[in-house]
């Protein structure tokens, strides 16, 4: 993948059209004002807006991926029950007028009246059970059923109310509902997974002009929606997979959203009028695991030597350019669970070579570390810089790139590393128990052992009231902060590059949300 | 004549078999399973066994191979796990898009690149000659990640002329628009597809151009052109005549194999570029092991090839008789 770091980055115009030899090809054909600019300069309402997606949307049926482009494109076209405040990122009340816990594991919703699907349907309590019992059918066969496993039953109370019926208190409930689409039932029902995977039909405040998978899609507004009309008329979202073309599209004026620009590109994009990099403080931490199926990861004296001799801080600086959040454990602090007592392991070499010397490696060890780039800013970059951390201490750890289903097969096998890097983003829930669950102990993410941990994510889900759950996952995080099952490294930022000419801005939730995006 | 060309067919369904059942050794024997990214990392092992089931990954690999032979046959090459569209359908419909960027990068650039060739080896050690070899260096040692990106930073990020990526109306819109007079589609068309075609190109035009000059020189040494000369043919004549006709035979050649060369190149291209065709269809179904994708996408890119080449050895028979005879 090319970037801009190998790039004449600091080529003046004048230097550029030296070369430019070829120019006179493309004054041929070419003419100020072709190509998708031109929406930029008008004003008003935009007559179109342009989103780059980096990486492919193979279909938009909600229950045929999981991807977060298509959730992303999905949420256009889709309302929620329940969904996450602009500014505060809390959970606010969405289709659904009111929500709340009403005892024997049962969560009631009461459904937003005279709302209607993009086909003319009504939007009701039915339209929801419709969604949920599809979610979790066999027959359809969706990838986001565990997530509402423990919904039991839904229950249409009356023409606006529903029960979701759960085997446990199901706490986390709420947090997983913004990514849950209400889906149009007799379309839905009517139609082929085939069809429904390109023609998607929903409540939302966009709705589908144009689709074509893994390559363009293009919504206009819904000028019947029953919330805030957008002042977007119509959304193209080509799928641009080349971070260097992204950047550069913006810097064209050809986007209004460029999402994740690589570091090195920031400087640039602040400097060119028009454009800026905006970044959140978001939910997926990157941090190294560590197999304890594979000595000497087995030792807790070891675990702990790696996280002191690893310069989280450096990291943070020189590749994320100060804008992540060192982890103290697996909870960062946009989590609801997190411990701000806990301080992040410092930085101390001398302590990790005690640390070695006590497990009985003097002279250090040799090991693997494996990495997808893919799944972490400047993957490759941080991974050699943290085994250059690693052998200061006398550890020589073998670099090994891994494609990302091989790397999560290694992690689901329990196979993995000894060390192998990994970054979560916990389901965008905000909730700690999508975090413990899945990396802690016989987790699907996980290759550690940590039973006194696993009892505590069962105590957490065992209760609907927030304040013990709270307490609960701070007593679990002391626990995973000393046993260090993980080389703990930062909460990573989700960076944007965006036009200045809209008032857009970056989310932790990685959600693109337009209806509410005005010029400025 | 056709004994040959039945001859060449049967060659060419061996070549396409082997090519079947290479990819999908390659991809059912590489470490790694597709049922991770379709269901999502946190599912459950049963979750994972289902799809693997449903998928048919479960079954001994003798058995999914010949499960596989045996939808290929009947010209089924199944569904994308992951779109959830007929493969076949995906592949036809991403076709053209790539057919038409290759065409244009080889209708600028081969043109253009025997022309260089003719002037430099008609001229040899002078400025026009040096001037084309100049050309054809920095094509050949230019990577097209690169080339891409700098005309993007060129034309589209400093000039402002032509757009970034993505790609305007077919050409078939753009042309039935300029029928009735409108010519904003046919600009659209022009403006989008230059970039991706040169940056496609210029490697092969830098190639042909090298080629061409080579050829002709060393037919210009030939006694039949001494000959033609001492009859009072025109040094033109004879070089349009004689010369090219006979440097063209490994030239076309050449030009065969690179326009196969061109579909594979076209991958990084098109993924520069946001070019909707076969190659970024490819990267995405290999990124996330989209099976029957990745199977029916090299099982049509080895048919083109070899079938473009059946063509260029059939253009043998034409340009040169004596082929023929044998």
């Amino acid at each position: 993948m090319t970037t801009y770091s190998k790039l004449p980055l600091t080529t003046s115009r004048r230097e550029i059209l030296k070369y430019a030899g070829a120019a006179g090809i493309a004054s041929v054909v070419g003419v100020p004002g072709l190509g998708t600019r031109t929406a930029l300069a008008q004003g008003g309402d935009f007559d179109e807006f342009f989103v780059a997606m980096w990486s492919g949307m193979p279909n938009l049926d909600p229950e045929q991926n999981t991807i977060r482009t298509c959730l992303i494109a999905q949420n256009w076209l889709f309302d929620p029950l329940i969904w996450r405040n602009n500014d505060s990122n809390e959970l606010e009340p969405y289709l659904a007028e009111e929500y709340s816990f009403v005892g024997n594991n049962t969560w009631r919703f009461r459904i937003r009246q005279g709302v209607r699907f993009h086909n003319g349907e009504k939007l009701d309590a039915h339209a929801v059970k419709f969604s949920m019992d599809r979610r979790l059918s066999e027959d359809v066969g969706s990838p986001n059923a565990k997530s509402f496993s423990d919904i039991i039953e839904t229950k249409v109370v009356d023409e606006y109310t529903v029960d979701f019926v759960c085997s446990s208190p199901f706490p986390m409930l709420p947090a997983y509902m913004p990514t849950f689409s209400i889906m149009a039932p007799q379309y839905y029902s009517e139609n082929s997974m085939q069809h429904l995977a390109l023609n998607p039909v929903g409540s939302g405040p966009f709705r589908l002009v144009e689709f074509k998978p893994d390559d363009i899609l293009r919504v206009e507004r819904n000028d019947d929606y029953w919330g805030q009309t957008p002042a977007i008329k119509r959304v193209t979202a080509p799928i641009v997979e080349e971070d260097a073309t992204r950047v550069a599209s913006l810097l064209a004026g050809d986007l209004h959203i460029s999402p994740r620009p690589v570091m090195e590109d920031f400087d640039r994009i602040n400097a060119t009028e028009g454009t800026m990099v905006s970044t959140s403080i978001g939910n997926r931490i990157v941090v190294a695991g560590l197999n304890y199926d594979l000595e000497p990861m087995n030792d807790k004296r070891v675990r702990q030597a790696l996280n002191y001799a690893v310069d989280t801080a450096t990291l943070n600086d020189v590749y994320l350019r100060g804008t992540g959040e060192l982890l103290a454990g697996l909870l960062p602090s946009t989590v609801v669970g997190h411990d701000p007592a806990l301080e992040p392991y410092p930085y101390d070499p001398e302590m990790a070579k005690s640390l070695l010397r006590d497990a009985g490696y003097p002279d250090g060890f040799e090991t693997t570390i494996e990495v997808n780039p893919g799944w972490l800013i400047a993957g490759t970059e941080v991974t050699q810089a943290l085994q250059n951390f690693l052998k200061q201490v006398g550890i020589e750890a073998a670099l090994q790139i891994r494609d990302a289903g091989t790397l999560s097969s290694r992690i689901t096998s329990r196979k993995a590393g000894p060390i192998y890097m990994l970054s979560w983003g916990g389901n965008s829930t905000f909730d700690a128990d999508s975090y413990l669950e899945v990396l802690l102990d016989e987790g699907a993410w996980s290759c550690n052992t940590m039973p006194e941990v696993r009892e505590l994510v069962q105590a957490g889900r065992a209760t609907a009231d927030q304040a013990e759950r709270e307490e609960i996952y701070k007593q679990a995080s002391q626990i995973v902060r000393e046993e260090a099952p993980y080389l703990f490294m930062y909460l990573q930022p989700n960076t944007y590059g965006i036009a200045t000419n809209h008032n857009w801005r970056a989310r932790p939730d990685e959600m693109i949300p337009l209806w509410h995006v005005n010029r400025v | 004549m056709a004994a040959y060309i039945l001859r060449r067919l049967l060659q060419a369904i061996v070549v396409v078999w082997g090519a079947a059942t290479l990819v999908f050794a390659i991809l059912h024997l590489s470490p790694g399973d597709p049922a991770v990214n379709l269901v999502g990392e946190n599912a459950t092992e049963e979750q994972f066994e289902l799809v693997r089931e449903s998928l048919g990954l479960n079954l001994p690999l003798h058995e999914r191979y010949v499960r596989y032979l045996g939808e290929l046959l009947s010209g089924d090459l199944g569904i994308s796990w992951f779109v959830g569209q007929p493969t076949l359908d995906m592949l036809a419909e991403r076709l053209p898009d790539t057919i038409e960027l290759t065409l244009v990068a080889a209708i600028v650039c081969i043109p253009l690149a025997i022309l260089l060739g003719v002037l430099s080896a008609v001229w040899p050690r002078t400025l026009v000659d040096y001037s084309s070899n100049f050309v054809a260096l920095i094509g050949v040692s230019t990577p097209n990640f690169w080339l891409g990106v700098m005309l993007i930073l060129l034309f589209a990020v400093e000039l402002r002329w032509l757009p970034s990526m993505g790609r305007g109306p077919f050409i078939t819109v753009a042309l039935g628009a300029m029928l009735e007079g409108n010519f904003e589609p046919l600009k659209q068309w022009a403006s989008h597809i230059i970039l991706p075609a040169i940056t496609l190109g210029t490697f092969m035009m830098a190639l042909v151009t090298r080629l061409t000059r080579t050829d002709i020189m060393e037919n210009m040494r030939q006694p039949y052109v001494k000959v033609a000369r001492a009859k009072g043919m025109s040094k033109g004549g004879v070089i349009f005549h004689h010369v090219l006709p006979n440097s063209l035979i490994s030239v076309v050649t050449f030009i065969g194999l690179e326009v196969g060369t061109l579909l594979g190149g076209a991958i990084v291209t098109e993924t520069i570029f946001a070019w909707p065709g076969m190659g970024r269809l490819m990267v995405e179904s290999i990124l996330r092991r989209d099976y029957p994708v990745i199977q029916g996408g090299v099982l049509l890119i080895s048919f083109i090839f070899v079938f473009v080449n059946l063509i260029v050895d059939l253009i043998y028979l034409w340009l040169d008789p004596r082929i023929r005879l044998k």
